[in-house]
């Protein structure tokens, strides 16, 4: 079974040198480059920013994206902000530079002690250390980056700013992230009464759904799929109404398709006598282009990565963004923007690799290709296991929504090469009978899984446990999130026959427990990883499989973002209590009020609020996802009108019908 | 829908005053142009609809707290409102509704007026809960019900 896309081999070579320092293998994945000791890679050199540049390697090559570095990163002598690399030219760094490996070995001049860290080492760190290359005299240099000095205190003046020479503008309203999240609070806003002139969003990509389209992707969601949300969470209407249910039975109708009207059927019997409807993740994309369009959002948007955030002395915020380089006007790149009222959303600070993965990945980088995470591209391995025509064997880790859509996906590769087995590994069993009991209701359980439309119970959103949690106590919070957070899947026919058709038949086997060891094996063409487990009662069981497809996660703790961990330093910002063990643990997320309000960011009468993933384990559960995102958004909202913000109204019943009059018709808000 | 029980009284009064009442006394002069008199049995019989309600939905949220997901689907809320009339009439027909007698079932006429009232003011109370009251509402949905800013 040879792995098609041998891994990419690449060396790092000093500026005024020949000689690689360093020669790494990459198999797919993201590898972070930077200066800080938590990078994949690490340049020891002061020109270089502490997260430099990610290389996002998948089947097809290297993405090279750069991370808003102070001196840039360039392909050749262009400068780059994200682009495949043809591997032809350098990647040229200050001090360093990243080739295509030569033919021969490398010379190794300065290759560091630690290039074959311990396993255990590694798995303790935070990221897959390969190696800490050191630069040749780095005690010069001390330049410092953008923001530097201007943002060193708490507080900055406006006076400086001005100076400095940096000032883009002043904004009554600004979001951060530029994603769903923060295209939902500016939708609110604009139906609230804001006109776009008085917004600003600043955002890395260029549609809000760029960021989770990607995650849907490699997590196998391709846009006829559906996704895991209910009709009326529409991050393109605020007020749900109609939902996707009704738009897709409305098209069917219309188009003389009597059988595509289920969907109302489904909303009307879910889920006691129906299977949950969701919607088709490419009418989600449809839905939000044309709300961009109605709300303005390209007119608003400034595209660049947020460096820092500040109070100013005259009560508002300052707010530090580095543009893409294709936006840069006037070659001018680093910019501050000064804003009354902010919104924090961000969404995920990165994907994970489990502990143990991450420590084989680590110890065998030649052999790393094998251990891919779901959310990182991967889909070379579907091609790959159907195409071979030999008996294959793919791991699958995990048992949330991912992990189902995962097996999903190598079913349907079954289709062209029915020798391939699945073995789906989770930590534990989870007997029938053992689903979580809240009061008398309990979750059911299928196939050691545990079955629920959504990735919360549904009154979080909504209903009586939202009320519930909102007025618990923070500990008291973690404990109910330990209890309704844990890891699920939904409901699905196709997803069960699969276990059920692959059990009896052979192909699906289940492995339980933590990872005992993990090493390669087999010649050079056929290389595979043999790995053990522990189950709970010490009972042993081994594995020989061809790939192993994480499907645990991705992190949510937000100090992983240099933004935030620098913003939460600089003011002391309180964190949640954190809830879960293993997979499930849920990370703390940035304390908020009820209102989304993050209490130590106040400033006169300005006020900060955060939303996603990065408030989680608040005062509200449902925070990831469109509903919740909506919610949070009506919330900080609301909370503006009450702090009177200029232009938000109280959103009464006949401004919110007319608004929806304008929706329904198209016309700006 | 997951709505929580004072969500249930606020919206099943909401929808008293924006649908029952109105729909009854347009059916009081329907009734009052045939049979020549105003009379206040639909008026009585809605009114009770909406106290046995008021008690019915407390059991509705227990009930809901026993499914994990605490969720109310819309072929629930249905048929609860159709259950809410026929035992309505069973009450009625037992004379167990001191402000009605069983007297005014007695005929098959007076039966089949009370469904269609009831019916005029079932569909567009059922159809207001599909949506079209969010768009009103902004917050209703998110607060199990209730009514009023967050
Ligand atoms: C595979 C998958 C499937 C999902 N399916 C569903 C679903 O079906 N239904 C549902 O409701 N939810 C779903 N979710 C949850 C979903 O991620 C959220 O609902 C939503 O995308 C989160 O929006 P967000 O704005 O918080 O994050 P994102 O949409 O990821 O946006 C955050 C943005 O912030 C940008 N950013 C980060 N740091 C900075 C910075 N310093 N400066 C500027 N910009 C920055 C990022 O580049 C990104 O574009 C899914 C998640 C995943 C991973």
């Amino acid at each position: 079974m040879a792995k098609a896309p041998k891994s990419l081999t690449i060396d790092i070579v000093a500026s005024d040198g020949t000689v690689p320092m360093q020669r790494l293998s990459l198999s797919p994945g993201r590898y972070t480059v930077g200066r800080s000791r938590d990078n994949t890679i690490v340049l020891d050199a002061a020109e270089i920013s502490r997260v430099h540049l990610i290389l996002h390697v998948d089947a097809d090559g290297i993405e090279v994206e750069d991370n808003a570095s102070t001196h840039g990163t360039r392909i050749g002598d262009r400068q780059i902000e994200r682009e495949r690399w043809s591997m032809d030219e350098p990647i040229v760094l200050p001090r360093f530079e990243i080739r295509a490996a030569a033919a021969g070995p490398a010379a190794g001049k300065t290759k560091s002690p630690g290039a074959e860290p311990p396993v255990e080492k590694v798995a303790a760190a935070s990221a897959i250390e390969f190696s800490r290359i050191v630069g040749i005299d780095d005690a010069q240099s001390a330049e410092r980056p953008f923001p530097g000095d201007l943002f060193a205190g708490p507080v900055v003046s406006t006076g400086a700013i001005r100076a400095s020479g940096c000032l883009a503008g002043e904004t009554t309203f600004a979001a951060i992230g530029g994603g769903i999240g923060s295209f939902i609070w500016v939708d609110h806003l604009r139906c609230f009464g804001v006109p776009a002139e008085h917004i600003r969003v600043v955002g890395v990509n260029p549609v809000c759904y760029s960021n989770w389209g990607r995650y849907c992707q490699n997590s196998q969601i391709p846009p006829h799929e559906r996704i895991r949300s209910n009709a009326i969470s529409t991050p393109d209407n605020i007020w749900g109404f109609p939902g996707y249910a009704s738009r897709e039975s409305w098209r069917a109708l219309l188009s003389g398709n009597l059988a595509g009207t289920r969907p109302v059927f489904q909303v009307f019997g879910e889920a006691a006598v129906a299977e949950s409807y969701t919607p088709l993740l490419e009418n989600i994309f449809s839905s939000l282009d044309r709300e961009m369009v109605r709300i303005g959002w390209t007119s608003m948007l400034e595209q660049g990565r947020v460096l820092g955030l500040r109070m100013t002395d005259d009560g508002r915020y300052a707010l530090a963004y580095r543009r893409t380089a294709d936006r840069a006007d006037g070659g001018r790149r680093d910019n501050i923007l000064i804003a009354s009222y902010v919104h924090v959303c961000t969404g995920y600070p990165a994907t994970r690799f489990t502990g143990d993965l991450q420590a084989f990945r680590a110890a065998h980088r030649d052999d790393a290709n094998m251990v891919v995470n779901a959310y990182d591209p991967h889909d070379q391995i579907y091609r790959e296991v159907q195409a071979s025509g030999r008996p294959e064997r793919v791991m699958v880790r995990g048992r949330g929504i991912v992990a189902s859509r995962v097996i999903q996906r190598l079913y349907e590769a079954r289709a062209g090469n029915p020798q391939i087995e699945i073995v789906h590994q989770m930590r534990s069993r989870i007997p029938d009978s053992a689903g979580t009991r809240n009061g008398p209701a309990k979750r059911p359980v299928f196939n050691d899984v545990e079955l629920q439309p959504f990735n919360w119970p549904k009154a979080c959103w909504g209903g009586d446990l939202r009320q519930e949690i909102e007025n618990m106590t923070p500990a008291q919070r973690a404990e109910s999130f330990s209890l309704l957070g844990g890891t699920t899947t939904a409901d699905r026919t196709d997803w069960k026959d699969i276990a059920i058709n692959g059990a009896r038949e052979g192909w699906y086997i289940k492995a339980y427990g933590n990872v005992d060891s993990m090493k390669p094996t087999g010649a050079s063409d056929n290389r595979q990883v043999a790995i053990t487990f522990k189950d709970v009662d010490g009972q042993m069981s081994a594995y020989t499989v061809d790939y192993i497809i994480d499907c645990t996660g991705l992190i949510a703790d937000v100090t992983q973002s240099p933004f935030l961990a620098d913003l939460i330093d600089t003011y002391g910002l309180a964190r949640n209590p954190t809830s879960g063990t293993g997979a499930e643990n849920r990370l703390a997320g940035i304390a908020v009020a009820s209102s989304f309000e993050i209490p130590g960011l106040r400033n006169g009468n300005s006020r900060a609020y955060a939303a996603g993933t990065i408030t989680q384990n608040g005062p509200y559960a449902a925070v990831d996802s469109f509903l919740g995102l909506a919610y949070a958004a009506l919330r900080s909202v609301d909370d503006l009108n009450t702090a009177s913000a200029p232009g938000v109204s109280g959103f009464g019943p006949v401004r919110s019908f007319t608004q929806w009059l304008r929706w329904c018709t198209g016309s700006a808000p | 829908m997951t709505p929580t029980l004072l969500g249930r009284w606020q919206t099943r009064l909401l929808l008293f005053v924006i649908v029952g009442i109105p729909v009854t006394w347009w059916w009081t002069e329907v009734l009052a142009a045939r049979d020549g008199g105003r009379s206040l049995v639909p008026a009585g019989i809605i009114a009770t609809i909406l106290l046995v309600g008021l008690a019915l939905d407390w059991v509705y949220v227990q009930y809901q707290k026993r499914h994990w997901d605490h969720d109310w689907p819309f072929a629930y809320q249905l048929a609860s409102m159709i259950f809410e009339f026929v035992l309505v009439l069973a009450l009625i027909h037992f004379g167990l509704v001191p402000w009605l007698p069983s007297g005014i079932l007695y005929f098959p006429q007076a039966v089949w007026d009370a469904t269609r009232h009831f019916a005029a003011v079932l569909i567009p109370a059922f159809l207001l809960l599909l949506g079209p009251l969010q768009t009103f509402l902004v917050r209703w949905r998110f607060k199990g019900g209730e009514l009023g800013r967050m």
